[in-house]
């Protein structure tokens, strides 16, 4: 996917990111890949803000389809945590359950759970976070794989459709920006 | 006003050492206070700027430590080493861990930190700030920078700090020469007011001396007039023959003059003499002037005369006039111990006084001469060069009190062995009519006969004789010895002419006395007697006939007279 919109700084930043790949740096300690995304999963709230008006009451959910093992460590991970002020609470869905995904703030769309839920959503202020090198893409935000670690790649079109405003400082992270 | 006020304060104040000892002091302590006070804002002022690039740094990082993008927070971590003050910084995970991080050469960046408050370390400023994300707290930035160390915070301050010193010394350097100069001044004003008394204590026994001498001189020869007075009474209440009695009469008028001339002499020099000034025409007047003269100098010393026939007429008191010139002769004579010439010249000098017309006459002798030491003093009184009991030290006094009085004026010139010239200088008389001079009168004068004239005067013998004058000239007498007395009998008895003495005791003098019959009858006659110029000046300004002491009883007729007729007209 290729950049657009390129700025100064960016081009300067990609020259730097030349530079220290040529340095070793330390290697981040070997985390299994599901624990790496749930965590990213809980951080991303902080990134991104939500219309007011939807599902501003109750608990923040946050939905999982298709990775029952990301939804185990994330459930433990945000145990007693808060995003915005509202408890957080993680939810299963499996594919069928496109109404109950209309209401997540956050939804993870694992292995082969893609299409329904998230056609589902569209248009709604629901944060699609596709699992890329599990086979789901045409998040939001989408989980990929490379050099051994997670990274994200954004779509920012798709963040407009859905009335959601990302931080720049999520941009700055992402591998791959889509507008 | 207000300038010089606070000159005389501000001097007050540098007098004293310790307030400008202390106003150096202060000037150090506030300078040092406020180099302080810039320091602490200094250094607040650097740890704020090195918070915030911390800040911003860990707002910077917070993606990147959010989804373990340690290349990205590299590049935030790098962009600050272009920074010459940061010698090194870091980027920590939640659990204080560094992830990425650079140092300067020689410098080391922790492994772990913790959350601090910004401190300061040796010479460098560490700054730990929190990396957050809405309430998700990632990690941690760690800042060490450069603060400026203090040799070179020191040397900033040194030149200011130079000038401050400068100024703090200058001005205890002024203050103490200040109180030095001041001190000093004390001095010298307290040796020049005692020098001062000690010139004003010596002017006095001076004066007491040369007093001493005057009145010695004076009753020496008051002694002497007084005998001749005596003896020439005694014998001639002894003499049958009036021949006899008549020449010892003359010898004791003749004393009694002298003794007048003496009084006039020391009133001259005194300056209280009144002045009757007349217009003498000198030409006429060489005759008596050379009796005198001839009379007064011994006889190897001749005197000439070389007077122009043209010469102007002079206004001068006649007596004083003959008074000054024989002063002038005898001062000559003595000049000249073993005789000699003394030539007395006049002549015209028009405009000399001021643009007034004078006439010069110059008395010049053979003499000694004078220093020009004793020609700055011989004006002054009682100085005098002669032995002790030959002479007074009036003589030129007199002589230069005549001049003044007169409007005119006096020089000497005269050099050691060569003789000296004194030349005065007096006004010329304005030609105008001369009333001539009242005749001696032995009969009783017919105009004042059956006259009742009041007679007030505190002296008892004045009192007696003046009244046995008047009497003798016809007139009744109502005598008082006070002027209280004399208004008691001018308000009870009917009188015709009033003659009082100016100066009396009590309450009332003559001249308020005179003033109190004028206000309670207009017009009446008032004759006041007096010997003082200094008291028959007011009495004359104010239109009182006044009769100058001692007179003689031809003067009191002709007073008498005057007044009466005044009041005819």
């Amino acid at each position: 996917m290729p950049r657009r919109g390129w700025s100064g700084r960016g081009v300067r930043r990609l020259a730097l990111i030349v530079l220290l790949t040529l340095w070793a740096l330390p290697a981040p300690a070997a985390t299994p890949e599901a624990e790496v995304k749930a965590a990213y999963l809980y951080k991303l709230a902080s990134f991104v803000r939500w219309p007011n008006g939807n599902g501003a009451e109750g608990a923040f959910r946050i939905c999982i389809a298709g990775r029952g093992d990301v939804a185990g460590v994330l459930g433990q991970l945000v145990r007693g945590q808060q995003v915005a002020g509202r408890p957080i609470a993680v939810e299963q869905l499996t594919v069928a359950q496109t109404d109950r995904a209309k209401d997540c703030q956050m939804l993870f769309l694992g292995r082969g759970s893609a299409s329904p839920l998230f056609a589902a959503t569209r248009g709604l202020p629901v944060l699609t976070v596709g699992d890329l090198n599990n086979g789901t893409r045409g998040g939001v935000i989408d989980f990929l794989l490379r050099d051994g670690r997670v990274r994200l790649a954004i779509d920012r079109g798709a963040a407009d459709a859905r009335h959601l405003e990302l931080s720049s400082k999520l941009l700055d992270v992402a591998v791959t920006v889509a507008r | 006003m207000s300038a010089p006020l606070l000159q005389r304060f501000s001097g007050r104040l540098l007098e004293r050492r310790w307030i400008t000892g202390g106003i150096a002091l202060l000037l150090l302590l506030v300078s040092l206070l406020l180099g302080w006070q810039w320091e602490q804002r200094e250094n607040a002022n650097q740890v704020r700027q090195v918070t915030v690039q911390a800040r911003i740094l860990a707002g910077s990082v917070a993606g990147a430590l959010a989804f373990d993008d340690y290349q990205t927070a590299s590049e935030y971590l790098m962009a600050l080493r272009v920074n010459g003050n940061i010698k090194a910084a870091g980027v920590y995970n939640a659990s204080g861990s560094l992830v990425a991080g650079f140092a300067k050469r020689g410098e080391k960046v922790p492994q772990h930190v913790q959350r601090q408050a910004p401190q300061i370390e040796g010479s460098d400023l560490v700054v730990v700030e929190p990396v957050q994300q809405a309430n998700l707290e990632l990690g941690s930035v760690y800042l060490r920078s450069i603060v400026e160390p203090l040799s070179a915070r020191l040397s900033r301050y040194v030149a200011i700090g130079t000038i401050l010193l400068l100024a703090a010394l200058l001005i205890a350097l002024l203050g103490a020469s200040n109180a030095a100069a001041a001190a000093a001044n004390r001095e010298l004003l307290e040796q020049i007011a005692a020098r001062e008394m000690a010139e004003t204590a010596l002017r006095q026994a001076q004066k007491m001396e040369a007093l001493g001498q005057l009145t010695g001189g004076v009753a020496h020869d008051f002694n002497n007039l007084l005998m001749a007075a005596s003896s020439g009474l005694e014998l001639m209440q002894r003499a049958k023959d009036q021949e006899r009695r008549d020449k010892l009469s003359e010898g004791i008028r003749n004393a009694l003059d002298r003794g007048a001339q003496i009084t006039q002499q020391l009133l001259a020099f005194s300056r209280r003499a009144p002045l009757r000034s007349e217009s003498l025409k000198l030409d006429e007047h060489i005759d008596e002037l050379a009796g005198l003269l001839d009379h007064s100098l011994r006889e190897n010393v001749s005197v000439r005369f070389a007077l122009p026939g043209d010469l102007w007429p002079v206004e001068v008191d006649v007596s004083q006039f003959d008074v000054a010139v024989l002063n002038l002769a005898v001062n000559a004579k003595d000049a000249m111990p073993h005789g000699g010439l003394i030539c007395i010249t006049a002549a015209n000098r028009p405009g000399a006084l001021g643009g007034r017309d004078a006439v010069e006459i110059a008395i010049q002798d053979e003499g000694a001469g004078m220093s020009p030491d004793a020609i700055e003093k011989a004006f002054e009184p009682f100085f005098t060069t002669k032995e002790v009991g030959r002479g007074t030290g009036l003589g030129l006094s007199q002589v230069y009190g005549f001049a003044q009085s007169a409007g005119g004026a006096v020089s000497i010139a005269s050099e050691p062995g060569k003789g000296t010239t004194i030349s005065l200088l007096l006004p010329r008389s304005l030609p105008q009519p001369e009333s001539g001079a009242p005749a001696e009168i032995d009969a009783p004068h017919a105009s004042l006969k059956g006259l009742r004239v009041l007679l007030v005067e505190d002296d008892a013998i004045l009192n007696e004789l003046v009244g046995q004058m008047l009497e003798e000239q016809g007139t009744q007498v109502l005598a008082a010895t006070t002027a209280a007395e004399g208004l008691a009998l001018f308000e009870n008895h009917p009188v015709d002419v009033a003659l009082s003495d100016m100066v009396m005791p009590g309450e009332m003098g003559g001249l308020d006395l005179a003033r109190r019959m004028r206000a309670m009858r207009k017009d009446f006659p008032i004759v006041l007697m007096t010997g003082f110029s200094a008291a028959a000046e007011p009495a004359a300004a104010e239109g009182f006939t006044v009769l100058r002491k001692p007179f003689t009883m031809a003067a009191l007729v002709s007073t008498l007279e005057d007044s009466l007729r005044g009041r005819a007209d």
